[in-house]
C-alpha cells in the first residue's frame, strides 16, 4: 500500500561536515601524512551516510522513521499513539540522543513533533514540517478509528498488537510489519462489525481471545531454522564492531613498534610488552572467540531450550563487551601511536558500567519469572 | 494421547492445503478466509492464525496480494494463487488423496 505521508529532511550540517572530513582524510591519506586519516574519513563518512536526512513516514497504520538509506529505523503502531503536537521547547543537538522525558531524533533545524504513546512514553520525531506530520499523523489515528470510536477498544487493540509484535520479534519474524498491519485491519473489521450497543469491553475482550494467543502466531512461521539464523540488531552492531577492530588494527599495524606496549597498570604505567603481532591480534581473537560462543554456538547445538531469553539477556551485554573491547584496542594502539591515553580512565567507568548492567539484567530477568 | 492438543497440531499441519484450496476458488482475503473456515466443522482456526500463514504462503511465492479500497473499513489485502502456488496445490491435493486412500486401507485392513 502506498505511504499516507512520507517526507525527508535533509541533514545539511552533517553532509557539509562529513564531505570536509572525507576531503581532510583523503588528502592527508594521499600525502601519507599521517596514520590516522582513516578515523577521520570514517568519521566523515558515518556522519554523512547517517545524518544526510531523516525521512518520516506513515503507512499501514505505522509512524515509521529513519536515518540516511534506512539502516537503523524506528517503527510505532499508530494505536499505541494517545496525542502529538508541534514540539514547543528548544532543541539542543542532533542525532539520537534524550531529550525532555523521551528520546530525539533529528538530523537538522530546531523543530520535532512530540509524540505521546498510550503507556506514558514520550518521544520526539524531528522533522521541517511538524504542522504537516502533526496532521498526517492525527488524519491518520483517526482514520483507522479507534481512538475515536472507543479508547477502550484502542487499549484492547494496541495490548494485543504488542504481544502479537513481541511475539514476532522474538522469532525473528520476516514479515512481522505485513502480519502487523494485516492483524491490525482484521481488528477494525471486527470493531466495525460490532453494532455500537454492543462494543463493550467483555466483547472486545471476546474478539482478542478469538485471534489466538500471540505466541501462536511464532509457531506459524514455518521454516523456523532459517529465521532463527537471521541475526538479531544487537548481533550486527557486535559483528560490525568487531569488522572495524579488525581494520583499525590492519592499517595501524606497519605503524607500530616491534614491541608495543599493551598492559598498564593502575595508575596508568606501562607494566608489559608484547611483539606487534600477538599484540594487534590478541583483543579481536578474544572477541571473536566471545561472538563464537554466544552467537554462533547455539545456532549450530540449540542446547538452550530458551534461547530466545537467552539471547535478549545477552543482547546489550554483547554490545557493551564489544564497545568496551574496541575502546581497549583503540587505545592501545593510540597509545603505541605516540598519543598517550591512560586506558585506565575508560577500563575502569566501562568495567562499573557492565557489571551494574549484568545486575540490571539479572534482576529484570527476576522479576519475570 | 492428549486428543485436543493432536486435533490442534493437525489443524495447524492442515491449514497451508487449506488456505490454497480456498483461494483455488478465487481471490479472497484474510477476514473472509477465516469467516468461511469458520463454517467448517474441524476447521475451525483462531482468527489471527491465518495471517502468519499468508505471510510465509507470499514468501514462497505461492500467493501474491494486492490492495483494495474498501468502503465499510480500512482496505483490503486480497490473495490470490500464482502459478507455482496451482501447480503446488495440485501435488498437495493429490498427495492428500494418497494419504486418505493409505488410511483407509489401513483402517478397512485391504491394503496390508
Amino acid at each position: 500500500m502506498n505511504a499516507q505521508y512520507r517526507h525527508s529532511q535533509p541533514g545539511y550540517l552533517q553532509i557539509i561536515v562529513g564531505l570536509i572530513l572525507i576531503t581532510i582524510g583523503a588528502i592527508v591519506f594521499a600525502y601519507g601524512l599521517w596514520p590516522l586519516w582513516m578515523p577521520i574519513g570514517a568519521i566523515g563518512i558515518f556522519l554523512f551516510v547517517f545524518g544526510y536526512k531523516l525521512t518520516v513516514e506513515i503507512k499501514d497504520g505505522f509512524l515509521r522513521f529513519w536515518f540516511g538509506p534506512g539502516i537503523f529505523w524506528k517503527t510505532v503502531p499508530l494505536e499505541r499513539i494517545t496525542y502529538c503536537e508541534p514540539f514547543k521547547g528548544v532543541i539542543f543537538g542532533w542525532g539520537i540522543h534524550y531529550g525532555p522525558g523521551g528520546w530525539l531524533y533529528n538530523v537538522s533545524g530546531m523543530k520535532a513533533v512530540t509524540v505521546v504513546l498510550k503507556s506514558g512514553k514520550k518521544m520526539y520525531v524531528g522533522t521541517d514540517e511538524p504542522e504537516r506530520l502533526v496532521e498526517a499523523l492525527n488524519s491518520s489515528v483517526r482514520g483507522f478509528g479507534a481512538n475515536e470510536v472507543s479508547p477502550m477498544w484502542a487499549e484492547a487493540k494496541a495490548d494485543y498488537l504488542k504481544r502479537v509484535e513481541q511475539a514476532l520479534s522474538a522469532a525473528r519474524h520476516p514479515q512481522s510489519f505485513e502480519i502487523l498491519a494485516d492483524v491490525s485491519s482484521h481488528l477494525d473489521r471486527r470493531f466495525a462489525e460490532l453494532e455500537p450497543q454492543r462494543r463493550t469491553w467483555e466483547n472486545f475482550q471476546r474478539i482478542i481471545t478469538e485471534m489466538g494467543p500471540p505466541s501462536e502466531y511464532a509457531d506459524l512461521v514455518g521454516d523456523k531454522k532459517a529465521i532463527w539464523f537471521l541475526p538479531s540488531k544487537t548481533e550486527l552492531i557486535t559483528i560490525c564492531l568487531l569488522l572495524v577492530m579488525f581494520a583499525v588494527s590492519a592499517y595501524f599495524y606497519p605503524w607500530m613498534p616491534e614491541q608495543m606496549a599493551t598492559h598498564w597498570n593502575g595508575h596508568g604505567q606501562v607494566d608489559g610488552y608484547m611483539p606487534k603481532l600477538p599484540g594487534m591480534i590478541m583483543i579481536p581473537a578474544i572477541l571473536t572467540v566471545f561472538i563464537i560462543v554466544v552467537i554462533v554456538v547455539p545456532r549450530v547445538a540449540s542446547v538452550w531450550a530458551n534461547i530466545e531469553g537467552f539471547r535478549k539477556l545477552f543482547g546489550s551485554l554483547l554490545v557493551l563487551m564489544s564497545i568496551f573491547m574496541s575502546l581497549v584496542q583503540y587505545l592501545t594502539i593510540m597509545w603505541n601511536l605516540g598519543i598517550k591515553i591512560n586506558p585506565v580512565i575508560v577500563i575502569l567507568p566501562m568495567t562499573i558500567v557492565i557489571i551494574g548492567w549484568i545486575f540490571f539484567m539479572l534482576y529484570r530477568a527476576n522479576r519475570r519469572s | 494421547m492428549n486428543l485436543e492438543n493432536w486435533q490442534t497440531q493437525l489443524r495447524k499441519g492442515l491449514l497451508d492445503i487449506v488456505v490454497l484450496n480456498l483461494l483455488n476458488r478465487g481471490p479472497s482475503h484474510g477476514y473472509e478466509m477465516v469467516q468461511t473456515m469458520k463454517r467448517i466443522e474441524g476447521l475451525q482456526i483462531r482468527e489471527g492464525n491465518i495471517y502468519p500463514v499468508l505471510a510465509r504462503l507470499e514468501t514462497d511465492g505461492l500467493v501474491t496480494s494486492y490492495s483494495q479500497l474498501s468502503t465499510d473499513g480500512p482496505p483490503r489485502k486480497y490473495f490470490q494463487l500464482t502459478v507455482a502456488g496451482q501447480k503446488t496445490l495440485e501435488n498437495m491435493n493429490r498427495h492428500w488423496d494418497q494419504l486418505i486412500s493409505s488410511l483407509e486401507s489401513i483402517r478397512k485392513g485391504t491394503g496390508l
